[in-house]
C-alpha cells in the first residue's frame, strides 16, 4: 500500500518541486515513514496474530469501514438529510482526531529522527512538508474509510448531486481536525512534562480501543432504537459554533437545489474558517510545536514514591501471599502493570468494554428503564453482574506474560529461585486482586443493594470461581513468567483442546453456577466444593521446574 | 625468568589447591549440529579477576550464562564453589553476580524498587536493602534518579543501576558481561577499582569484555577462546612471552584473526570506488 501512495503522490511532483522540496529526498523520507507506520500496531486494530504487524493500515482502514457503514445508515434512519450530515459529520471528526492523537502521536512525538535525519542533509522545508502530507496521509485514509459507508448509502438515496458534493465537504472537515488536534498538542505541551503528556495519550488510546471493541456491540442496537428515528435538527443559532453544521449544510443545500440564507453563510464558514486556521496553524502554531517537543524532552523525571510503606501493593501482598519470592513478584508484577503503558493499552478497553457490557445486558428490558429496574430483583442478572471479574482473568493473564522490555527478563534465571512457579503465583494473585477483585468489589455493591441478603451465598461462590479460575489458566501459561515475552512475534497461548476449555471457564462457571441456583443450598455446598479443587492446581503450579520455562 | 617460574607455579598450586570454578569438557550447542563450545577447561582460582575475551560469536555470554545456571543443557562438568551447577543452581545463584551484555531492565520501576525486589527474592531484610542500594546509589551519583523511573536514564545510567544489582547482595563470585559500557571515563576508574578490592578481599570475577586495553590493565589472568575453544591461558605476561606482540590487542589480533585486517581495511576502503560509476 505503501508503493501505491506513493505512485500517487509521484503524479503531483511537479507541485512539491514548485514548493522547493527536494523531491526524490522527500520521497525515500515518505517511504520509511509510512512502513514504520505500517509496522506499528493500531489501538483500534488489536489482532492476536502470530505474525509481526505488516499491514496495520488495511485493518484500521476495514475496522473504520465498519464503523462507518453503520454511519452511513443514519442517512437511511434519518429523514432529514441535514441533521443525518451532522451527526456523521461530527462522529468522523471525533473519530478522525481521536485516531490521530491516540495512534499517531508516537509518530509526531517521536524526536528520534531528529538525531538520526537532522544532521543527514536533508533541508528543514523537505522535512516538514514530509510530516505534513504524511499526516495528510494518514488522515485521509482513516477520514475516506468512515466515510465510504455514507458516500455509498447516501448516493443510493440523494443521487449524484451527493456523490460530488460530499467528498468535497469532507476536506474540509480533515482541516479541522488538523486545527483540532494540533491545538490539543500544543495545550498539552504547555501544561504537561513528558510522562504526564503521554499518560494523557495513552487514555486516548484507551478510549480509541474501548469504543472500537464497543462498536461491535453498540452500533447495532442503537440503530434498532427507536431513538434516532424522526429526530431531527434545525439551523438555528448554535448550528454557527458547530463545525460540523458548517461542512453539513452545503451538502444539504446541492442535494436539496434549495440554498437559504443560513445555509449560504454557514458554507461560507465552512470553506473560510478551515482555511484561516490552518494557515494558524502553519504560521504561528507549527513553528513552536518542535521547539515544545525538544523541551518536553529535557522536563526531568516524575518522581515515585520512595518507600511503598503503605501503599496498596505492600497491603494486598501481606494478604494474598504468604512466601517471600512471591510477595516479591505480587509488587513487583503490580508496579509494572501500574506504568507500562502497552500493558494498560491492552488491558484497560477491555476491563472498560466489560462494564459496558454488564450494564447493556442487564438494562436492556423490554418496557422503559424504570420499569426494567424495578424488575431487576426477580431476575438472575446479579450473575452477569458477578462474573464479569471472572471474566477478565483469561485476558488480564495472557497480557502479564508481555513485555516490550521481554530481554530484562534475565534477572529472573540470574536469582537463586527454587521454585518459579512463585513467581508465577505472585503475578496472577496481582492480576486476580487488581483486576478481577476490583471489579468484582466494584460491582458486588450494586448487586447486593439491589438484590439484598439472599444472594450472599451468590457472591461468595463468584469469588471463589474466579481464584479457581485463575488457577486454572494458570496451567496454560504457567511455564511463561510475567513480561518475559515480546509483543508481536510471542505464540498466542493456544495449547489445544485443553487450553480451548480453559478459556472458556469462566463462562461454564457461570453457567454452573445458574444452574446451581435452582437447587436449594446447591450454591452454598458448592463453595467449598470449589474451594477444595484449588488446592491441586495450586500443587501443579509449585511443581513447575526451570526446565519447563520456556528460555529467554 | 625465576620470577616467571615462582608466578606459574603459583597459579599452577592455586589451581589444584580448590579451584571456585572448573569446567570440564564443556560443550555446548543450540541447534544439535554445529556446537557454539568446544570442549571448554578452566580451573579458577579465588581472589582473581578473569579476563574471558574472544571475537564476536567466540561462545563468551554461552559460557558466563552456563556458569551462572541460566542454560541447565550443555554436556561436559560445570562446579561452582565446588558444587555441580546442574544440580545445585539455585545455590550457586545465591552466591553470584552477574552483569548481562545488553542492559536490559524493566524500565518503568524505579532503580529503589528494583533493588528492592532483588533484595526480596536474596531474602535480605527490607531496611537492610534499603540502606545498602541507598549508599551504592548515591556513591554512583544516582541519589536524584533513585525514584525516578528508569525509563529516563541514559545506558550509563542503566549500567550503573546493573552494576549496583550485581553486588547488592555481597557476591562471591561477579560474572560481568562488558560491565563498563555506557559509563564516563571517571566511572570506569571508579568501578575497575572496586572490581580490584574485591578481588583483594577473595572475591572472584569474571570478565568478558571487547576492550583489551582494560582487560589488560584489570585482569590477572587472560583467556582467549575463539570459535569455541580456548585458545590462550595465562597472565598478561605470559601472553606477551608466546608472543611477540607489545599490546593484547596485538596478541589477540595475532591469535584470532585471519591475520587479514589491514587487507579488510584496505578493501573497506576501496568500497568507495568500487560503488561509484566509471
Amino acid at each position: 500500500m505503501t508503493d501505491f501512495i506513493l505512485k500517487i503522490l509521484d503524479g503531483f511532483r511537479r507541485l512539491f518541486e514548485i514548493l522547493k522540496v527536494d523531491y526524490p529526498k522527500f520521497r525515500a523520507l515518505l517511504w520509511i515513514k509510512l512502513t514504520i507506520d505500517n509496522r506499528q500496531e493500531k489501538s483500534v486494530a488489536q489482532r492476536k496474530s502470530n505474525k509481526e504487524v505488516s499491514n496495520s493500515m488495511i485493518w484500521v482502514m476495514f475496522i473504520y469501514a465498519f464503523m462507518g457503514l453503520f454511519a452511513g445508515l443514519l442517512l437511511v434512519q434519518i429523514p432529514s438529510l441535514f441533521t443525518a450530515l451532522v451527526i456523521i459529520q461530527a462522529m468522523i471528526m471525533v473519530m478522525t482526531a481521536v485516531a490521530l492523537i491516540s495512534d499517531f502521536s508516537s509518530v509526531l512525538l517521536d524526536t528520534t529522527d531528529n538525531a538520526i535525519i537532522q544532521f543527514r542533509p536533508i533541508d528543514g522545508r523537505t522535512l516538514a512538508v514530509a510530516r505534513i502530507v504524511h499526516i495528510t496521509v494518514y488522515m485521509l485514509m482513516i477520514t475516506l474509510s468512515l466515510s465510504l459507508g455514507t458516500l455509498v448509502v447516501g448516493t443510493v438515496k440523494y443521487g449524484p448531486v451527493f456523490t460530488l458534493t460530499f467528498p468535497v465537504s469532507l476536506i474540509f472537515s480533515v482541516l479541522f481536525i488538523v486545527f483540532l488536534s494540533n491545538i490539543f498538542y500544543l495545550l498539552l505541551i504547555k501544561i504537561s512534562g513528558e510522562e504526564r503528556f503521554r499518560d494523557i495519550i495513552l487514555y486516548f488510546q484507551i478510549f480509541m480501543a474501548a469504543v472500537a471493541l464497543g462498536s461491535y456491540q453498540l452500533l447495532p442496537r442503537l440503530m434498532g432504537a427507536s431513538l434516532l428515528k424522526g429526530f431531527s435538527i434545525e439551523i438555528r443559532w448554535w448550528a454557527y459554533l458547530v463545525p460540523p453544521a458548517w461542512v453539513a449544510a452545503p451538502v444539504d443545500a446541492a442535494v436539496r437545489g434549495v440554498i437559504s440564507k443560513e445555509a449560504l453563510f454557514l458554507t461560507l464558514m465552512g470553506i473560510g474558517l478551515p482555511v484561516l486556521f490552518v494557515v494558524v496553524v502553519v504560521k504561528y502554531l507549527a513553528p513552536g510545536f518542535n521547539k515544545a517537543l525538544l523541551e518536553l524532552e529535557k522536563t526531568g523525571p516524575a518522581r515515585e514514591k520512595k518507600t511503598l510503606g503503605r501503599s496498596l501493593p505492600i497491603f494486598f501482598s501481606r494478604i494474598a501471599t504468604s512466601r517471600p519470592v512471591e510477595r516479591a513478584a505480587f509488587q513487583f508484577v503490580w508496579l509494572i502493570s501500574n506504568r507500562d503503558r502497552k500493558f494498560k493499552l491492552k488491558t484497560y478497553p477491555t476491563f472498560g468494554y466489560m462494564l459496558i457490557i454488564a450494564v447493556v445486558l442487564t438494562l436492556r428490558g423490554k418496557g422503559g428503564l424504570a420499569q426494567t429496574l424495578q424488575n431487576l430483583p426477580n431476575t438472575k442478572l446479579y450473575l452477569v453482574f458477578l462474573y464479569v471479574g471472572c471474566m477478565l482473568i483469561p485476558m488480564t493473564l495472557f497480557q502479564m506474560r508481555l513485555s516490550d522490555q521481554f530481554q530484562a527478563a534475565w534477572i529472573y534465571r540470574s536469582l537463586p529461585i527454587a521454585r518459579p512457579g512463585d513467581l508465577f503465583r505472585g503475578g496472577v494473585k496481582a492480576m486476580v486482586v487488581k483486576f478481577g477483585g476490583s471489579i468484582f468489589f466494584l460491582l458486588s455493591i450494586p448487586t447486593l443493594f439491589i438484590w439484598g441478603p439472599p444472594v450472599i451465598d451468590d457472591v461468595g461462590l463468584a469469588f471463589i470461581n474466579m481464584i479457581f479460575t485463575s488457577y486454572a489458566l494458570s496451567l496454560i501459561v504457567k511455564n511463561e513468567l510475567p513480561f518475559a515475552k515480546p509483543y508481536g512475534v510471542a505464540r498466542e497461548a493456544q495449547k489445544g483442546i485443553a487450553g480451548f476449555l480453559l478459556l472458556i471457564l469462566p463462562g461454564f462457571l457461570g453457567l454452573v453456577h445458574f444452574g446451581l441456583t435452582f437447587i436449594p443450598y446447591g450454591v452454598l455446598i458448592a463453595v467449598p466444593v470449589i474451594a477444595v479443587l484449588i488446592w491441586p492446581v495450586s500443587k501443579i503450579i509449585d511443581s513447575t521446574r526451570w526446565d519447563m520455562i520456556a528460555p529467554v | 625468568m625465576i620470577i616467571y617460574y615462582y608466578l606459574v607455579d603459583m597459579r599452577a598450586a592455586m589451581n589444584q589447591q580448590n579451584p571456585i570454578i572448573t569446567l570440564r569438557d564443556l560443550k555446548k550447542s543450540y541447534d544439535g549440529t554445529t556446537n557454539v563450545l568446544m570442549g571448554i577447561n578452566l580451573d579458577i582460582a579465588p581472589g582473581q579477576i578473569i579476563g574471558y575475551i574472544g571475537p564476536n560469536g567466540a561462545g563468551k555470554t554461552t559460557t558466563v550464562k552456563i556458569m551462572i545456571g541460566m542454560i541447565p543443557e550443555f554436556s561436559g562438568e560445570v562446579r561452582v564453589f565446588g558444587l555441580n551447577i546442574s544440580d545445585h543452581a539455585q545455590d550457586v545463584k545465591k552466591r553470584i553476580g552477574y552483569v548481562p551484555e545488553t542492559a536490559a531492565l524493566y524500565e518503568t520501576l524505579t532503580p529503589n524498587e528494583f533493588l528492592r525486589f532483588l533484595g526480596q527474592i536474596h531474602e535480605i531484610p527490607g531496611p537492610e536493602i534499603q540502606k545498602r542500594a541507598a549508599d551504592m546509589l548515591r556513591l554512583f551519583g544516582l541519589k536524584e534518579n533513585a525514584d525516578a523511573r528508569m525509563t529516563s536514564f541514559s545506558k550509563g545510567m542503566k549500567q550503573k543501576v546493573l552494576i549496583i544489582a550485581s553486588m547488592i547482595h555481597d557476591p562471591d563470585i561477579l560474572f560481568m558481561d562488558e560491565p563498563l559500557s555506557g559509563l564516563d571515563a571517571n566511572m570506569m576508574v571508579v568501578v575497575k577499582e572496586i572490581l580490584s578490592r574485591l578481588a583483594a578481599k577473595g572475591k572472584t570475577i569474571f570478565y568478558c569484555s571487547h576492550v583489551m586495553d582494560v582487560v589488560e590493565r584489570v585482569c590477572d589472568r587472560i583467556v582467549i577462546i575463539d570459535k569455541g575453544a580456548i585458545i590462550a591461558d595465562g597472565t598478561f605476561d605470559e601472553l606477551q612471552g608466546m608472543n611477540k606482540g607489545e599490546s593484547l590487542e596485538r596478541i589477540f589480533t595475532q591469535l584470532t584473526g585471519s591475520s587479514g585486517q589491514d587487507r579488510l581495511a584496505e578493501e573497506f576502503i576501496s568500497a568507495f570506488e568500487r560503488g561509484r560509476k566509471p
